[in-house]
């Protein structure tokens, strides 16, 4: 059965394992889990427990729920995942053999990583990918102007840099959730159809026109067999 | 220079500090521990302690001897603070340091598990030498590398900064040469990425210190960012090229 440990700065106040369907948490009394502070509001939120699936949902609350440092309305729960109302900390565990208290969450943390964890020195993408079915979406530059015109350039690896050195320098970076260009050097910033970007990221998106160092060219994803 | 820290996916605090300052070649990374208040508190008093004892050596070169004492004034902050407040006992931090001198000197000051990285080339080379449970079993030949062994022993330290009444860090003096580039970092760094990624990054954006500090925090965040993660790229030639741009 799904377990609640409650701390508040560190210190383990209760654990409680959930047993109803629908779990309430606040700080009035009617609350299944009362937490009595002005931190947490009245109905605060609420936990939904569908055999080892628990569901949190925060009922308009005053303050706020938090998980991972995250605020939010609604959200699955995962193993080891910490729900924070005010002050207060409710460590989610989906089993009951999991082992270790609340003081070294730190090696816990670690160990449960290392068992979910792709081996280090593989990009999440690729891992993902190994899981998933035999394709992944790969990104690719195709050279629109200049010299080059027409060649591709595959964006395979994490990092790719376009441009001139000395002139002006873009980085497409690869991430889990796709690819994002940024600024790296020259007074000239990268413009993405037809929009001069700022110092910040930005995400490209499928037949995004990009233009560095007085070269266009057009990002696409193509779905390529591993 | 640049720094980026990120507090990871896990934790809820930021326990690490970073701080430097460009005009003053100075950099400092700390990672606190003892959970709670403490280790955030720890790093931040560690990092202050040491910029404000460095900073006031004013007009004079900085020697190894003012980086020993600014991490004996950083640990006694530390340990006083823990003494002092029970809700702090037991916290601590790591230390790691720059002086990058105007003489074309590098001084380097470590306690604890974070890193300075120099990326001269195409090489990369750790400049310190942890002082963790898992380094000197590894260099007793217990282990092959500190990566193999169990993880209950990660992060276990053999010398912080605060636990006890005195520190000694370890300081060592290298030569700059133009075009190094220079990476101090948290574990949260090191554990989430390999050093041939982390090379590679500087490798390529090393000239732009904020781009490469955001993309390594970024790529430990997307392999899990189990901890927080802190870095600061120091770029030998950005004091160069600042120059030539405003001249």
């Amino acid at each position: 059965m799904p377990r609640l440990i409650l701390s508040m700065d560190g210190l383990v106040l209760k654990e409680m394992p959930l047993e109803k369907e629908r779990t309430t948490i606040g700080r009035k009394p009617h609350n299944d889990i009362q937490i009595d502070n002005l931190a947490i509001s009245g109905e605060h939120a609420a936990i939904v427990t569908i055999l080892n699936d628990a569901f949190l949902e925060d009922l308009n609350s005053t303050n706020g729920t938090y998980v991972n440092g995250q605020p939010v309305k609604k959200h699955v729960l995962q193993n080891n995942d910490v729900v924070e109302l005010g002050k207060y900390r409710l460590k989610f565990l989906a089993e009951q053999n999991t082992g270790g208290s609340e003081h070294d969450e730190a090696v816990s943390f670690g160990a449960a990583l290392a068992v979910d964890a792709p081996a280090s020195g593989v990009p999440p993408v690729e891992a993902a990918a190994a899981a998933a079915p035999a394709v992944s979406v790969v990104g690719m530059i195709q050279i629109l102007s200049g010299t080059h015109a027409g060649r591709t350039l595959e964006l395979s690896k994490s990092l790719t840099t376009l441009g001139k050195p000395g002139t002006q320098v873009a980085v497409i970076t690869r991430r889990p959730h796709g690819y994002f260009i940024t600024h790296v050097e020259g007074t000239v910033f990268p413009v993405v159809n037809g929009h001069s970007l700022d110092a910040q990221a930005h995400r490209l998106n499928d037949h995004d026109i990009i233009e560095i160092a007085g070269v266009k060219m057009e990002f696409f994803s193509q779905t390529v067999q591993n | 220079m640049a720094m980026a820290s990120h507090v990871g996916l896990v934790r809820l605090r930021n326990e690490d500090c970073v701080a430097f300052n460009e005009k003053r070649g100075l950099a400092v990374l700390a990672d606190g521990m003892g959970g709670h208040a403490g280790g955030a508190e720890a790093s931040q008093m560690a990092v202050s302690a040491w910029m404000e004892r460095l900073l006031a050596v004013d007009g004079e070169m900085l020697v190894e001897d003012d980086l020993r004492h600014a991490a004996h004034l950083a640990n006694r902050a530390v340990f006083m603070a823990s003494r002092r407040d029970p809700g702090l006992r037991g916290m601590g931090s790591t230390l790691v340091a720059g002086c990058f001198r105007a003489d074309g000197v590098l001084l380097v000051a470590n306690v604890g598990d974070s890193r300075l990285y120099r990326l001269r080339g195409d090489d990369l080379e750790c400049l310190t030498h942890d002082h963790s449970v898992l380094r000197a079993q590894c260099d007793a030949g217990m282990i092959g590398s500190a990566s193999e062994g169990p993880v209950a022993l990660r992060g276990l330290l053999t010398r912080a900064i605060g636990v006890e009444a005195d520190v000694v860090p370890d300081v060592t003096a290298f030569l700059l040469a133009p075009n190094d580039h220079y990476l101090l970092c948290s574990d949260g760094l090191t554990d989430m990425v390999p050093e041939v990624d982390i090379a590679e990054v500087l490798v390529m954006l090393g000239g732009s210190p904020q781009v490469a500090a955001e993309h390594l925090v970024d790529l430990a965040i997307d392999r899990g960012g189990v901890d927080n993660v802190s870095v600061i790229v120091v770029s030998s030639c950005t004091s160069v090229r600042l120059g030539t741009e405003l001249g």
